[in-house]
């Protein structure tokens, strides 16, 4: 009997390249909300609806959740505020640094009644500049996608459904800009709502999911103001349209300052790989979801279009790599013994996209009797400090750290300033974080502390002249400028996929990758990049709506809410002149 | 003015941070003020104070001598935060403080660690102050500590607006180069 397959070792999974090429899976943080609203069946209701005959005002969505324990831990309503504005379009910007939205949003905990809503009006449509209270569970905006709202409310007047090419080829009515949690400007803190949202993103989940579900009421409020025959948006178009996301390097020094969080969700996923591929037989139902699934990626693959020339020759790649993969199928099916050990062994040869993309299949293949793997994250990720330093350790213990997790800084050529040409910091201009250019450009002194191996560097040679006996405390007092680095090693140490183990500052390091890889735990889909900065993307894209998971009816599969992995736009025959009912 | 526990730790740790703490010190000195606000201590109001003469250069004020390490000149977040990892490597030995000042800051440091790596400390005297001629901190282990419900937390607006001040000499001013490549830059938003 051979020896089970250990996860994947963090050396190779926690590689930028490798980040760079997530796939949402069936942890990913939206998965992980859609089943936990269809387990709960919430039900979306509308008590406040204040918009004019264009759509502008104001309009209220509450989703009451029960909370964990069956609501033993608080059952609540959440509600989304949306203000809904008129907006020149010279103002209309996904700048993080923008002044005025099409719509802003807060996630109100409870419902608010007219004064809140009022009070709260002149400080969400001002977002950042604004000042909450506790009662404001998360804050965000967005712009309308120009052309497609339009032709959808205009062709919903007319009393017939969109064109389905603009639809498939933008694939959201609006898209966000941000999405504040955590404290923010006032806002709760997360501690305070933890025990009612465990789950990592959850409160940045619901506010997206509700966002959503406005901008679906929206066009069919603004077409039926337009005209008596109008018609509904047809229900798969709604669940194929997600929300649009500009993301940029905001979302990159989390991953870095968060380790124990990352190795969480990182291990979570490679604990799951390593189970499916050491499943030692699969069912006839597995093999075909196997084979449903591959499908599904490859004509996936085949709807995602992006400008990007590097993405688009690795999704060009992935088509090619899926289609051998089917017709290798075809003739030599999966084997009989650890079937998806196989599936994931014949990937190995093939680019990461098409490895990551089987990880992302392997994941759904439920090896367990039940559901118990299905939300195996630890569910509290507050931890308090994110590195604890542990004093009482002997420098040669650090030295046998830094030697097993931290060998691939032996690799750089530190003499090159390559190594080291940029610097992350965060900007005055609304506190973006942004990436610079070390030797030509001012503001390195106040660097955010992402140069880890030049840290590393400097903590080898200090160690290589101490005794191995000498406690870690010891050595602090002498050497206090070491400490973040001996703290960051220790915590790597014991929780190994929290450290990226590239170099972040290099004049090669594609921050998108990092980007990409967060996005993807987040559940986010058709990444396109426009840079190697910021990228835009789909979320809840293929998603049950709230009317799906109300009435069963609709969803893509009555059974099971979970079943959208890799979203396919729709037949366009099924939703000729059909509304709903 | 209401803030969050998130917005204390967060501007008090870049406050330090431009006051010339490291990041991982500048890091326990956010975590310690925003234990004392929770505790209902004027923490933020410590931290001006702190800041206002801070002196962030090595080396530290340290001996070591038998079963006791000895401050003689007191930083909280400079010799206060290394005596701390000392006396956790070395629990069965003592810390002898010397003509202490900042003494909030060193509970709220204190305070901080007893809740993450669920320690006690016991300080003579019982109900030290700032200025006190000198005082000795042991160590005992305790069983982990409950999360205490989360309380809204009121801070001079004034005190606050200091702090913002301070913790924005972390931040590079903006330059067109380095507009241009923020998410959503060189794109037609109107599509």
């Amino acid at each position: 009997m051979s020896a089970p397959i250990k996860p994947r070792p963090p050396d190779e999974v926690m590689r930028l390249a490798r980040l760079g090429a997530f796939f949402p899976h069936r942890l990913s943080f939206m998965r992980r909300f859609i089943r936990r609203i269809a387990s709960e069946r919430a039900q979306l209701t509308i008590p406040i609806c204040a918009l004019d005959a264009d759509g502008f005002g104001h309009i209220v969505l509450t989703l009451p959740l029960r909370g964990p324990l069956g609501g033993a831990l608080g059952g609540r309503a959440y509600s989304l505020i949306a203000y809904s504005r008129p907006l020149d379009a010279a103002k209309r910007t996904d700048r993080v640094i923008a002044t005025q939205w099409d719509a802003s949003f807060c996630l109100y905990d409870g419902t608010p009644n007219a004064a809140d809503i009022t009070h709260l009006a002149d400080e969400v449509t001002r977002q950042e500049a604004g000042r909450y209270h506790h009662k404001v569970l998360t804050l965000s905006r967005a712009n309308k996608s120009l052309r497609l709202f339009e032709h959808v409310v205009a062709s919903l007047a007319k009393g017939k459904q969109p064109d389905p090419a603009p639809l498939k080829s933008i694939g959201y009515l609006m898209r966000t800009t941000a999405v504040y949690g955590n404290g923010k400007f006032g806002i709760a803190d997360r501690a305070r709502i933890a025990a009612r949202l465990p789950d990592a993103f959850e409160v940045e989940m619901l506010t997206v999911f509700l966002i959503r579900e406005f901008t679906f009421f929206l066009v069919d409020y603004c077409a039926a103001q337009k005209s008596d025959n109008a018609v509904k948006l047809a229900p798969d178009y709604r669940r194929y349209l997600g929300i649009g996301n500009s993301t940029g390097l905001g979302m990159a020094p989390f991953l870095v300052n968060h380790p124990r969080l990352i190795h969480d969700w990182i291990h979570a996923r490679e604990t799951a790989l390593a189970k499916a591929r050491n499943a030692p037989k699969a069912t006839a139902a597995q093999r075909q979801r196997f084979n449903t699934l591959l499908t599904r990626a490859k004509k996936h693959s085949a709807e995602w279009q992006v400008e990007d020339s590097i993405q688009m020759a690795r999704i060009r790649t992935l088509r090619e790599e899926l289609t051998t993969l089917k017709n290798d199928l075809k003739k030599r099916p999966l084997t009989e013994k650890t079937p998806f050990n196989d599936a994931y062994q014949r990937c190995q040869n093939m680019s990461l996209e098409t490895q990551e993309m089987m990880v992302s299949i392997l994941l759904e293949m439920d090896t367990s009797a039940g559901d118990a793997t299905k939300d195996d994250i630890p569910d509290t990720p507050e931890h308090d400090s994110q590195q604890i330093l542990n004093p009482a350790m002997q420098v040669g213990t650090l030295k046998n750290i830094l030697h097993e997790h931290y060998a691939w800084v032996d690799d750089i050529d530190f003499n090159n300033k390559e190594s080291d040409a940029q610097f992350w910091y965060t900007s005055e201009e609304k506190l973006e974080p942004r990436l610079g250019q070390r030797y030509t450009e001012p503001g390195h002194e106040l660097e955010m502390p992402f140069n880890i191996p030049h840290y590393v560097k400097k903590l080898k040679q200090v160690l290589a002249k101490s005794d191995d006996k000498t406690s870690i405390a010891e050595l602090l007092i002498t050497h206090p400028d070491l400490r973040y680095m001996v703290r960051r090693a220790q915590t790597t140490a014991q929780f190994p996929y929290g450290e990226i183990r590239d170099n972040l500052v290099s004049a090669t390091c594609r921050p998108i990758d990092l980007l990409r890889c967060k996005l993807a735990f987040f559940g986010a889909s058709k990444f396109d990049p426009k840079s190697d900065r910021w990228t835009r993307i789909a979320l809840f894209q293929g998603a049950p709506t709230a009317a799906d998971l109300q009435s069963k009816q609709n969803a893509p599969d009555p059974d099971d809410p979970d079943d959208w992995l890799f979203a396919l736009f729709p037949d366009a025959s099924i939703n000729a002149n059909k509304e709903p009912k | 003015m209401q803030v969050s526990a998130n917005e204390i730790l967060h501007t008090c740790r870049k406050a330090a941070l431009a006051s010339g703490l490291t990041h991982d010190r500048a890091t326990d000195i956010g975590e310690a003020i925003t234990w004392l606000e929770q505790q209902g201590q004027k923490g933020c109001q410590a931290l001006t104070k702190m800041l206002d003469e801070a002196d962030t250069t090595p080396p530290l004020n340290i001996k070591i001598k038998d079963k006791t390490l000895t401050i003689t000149h007191h930083r909280p977040a400079m010799e206060g935060i290394a005596a701390i990892d000392w006396l956790i490597a070395n629990p069965n030995k003592s810390i002898k403080i010397k003509k202490l000042t900042h003494g909030l800051i060193l509970a709220g440091i204190l305070g901080a660690r007893e809740k993450q790596a669920n320690l006690t400390f016991q300080t003579k005297p019982k109900n030290w102050q700032s200025g006190a001629e000198t005082i000795e901190i042991t160590l005992k282990k305790t069983n982990p500590k409950k999360n205490q419900p989360q309380k809204t937390i009121n801070i001079d607006p004034k005190i606050w607006k200091k702090l913002l001040t301070q913790a924005q000499k972390t931040y590079v001013p903006s330059s067109e180069k380095s507009r241009k490549s923020g998410a959503g830059a060189g794109l037609t938003d109107n599509d």
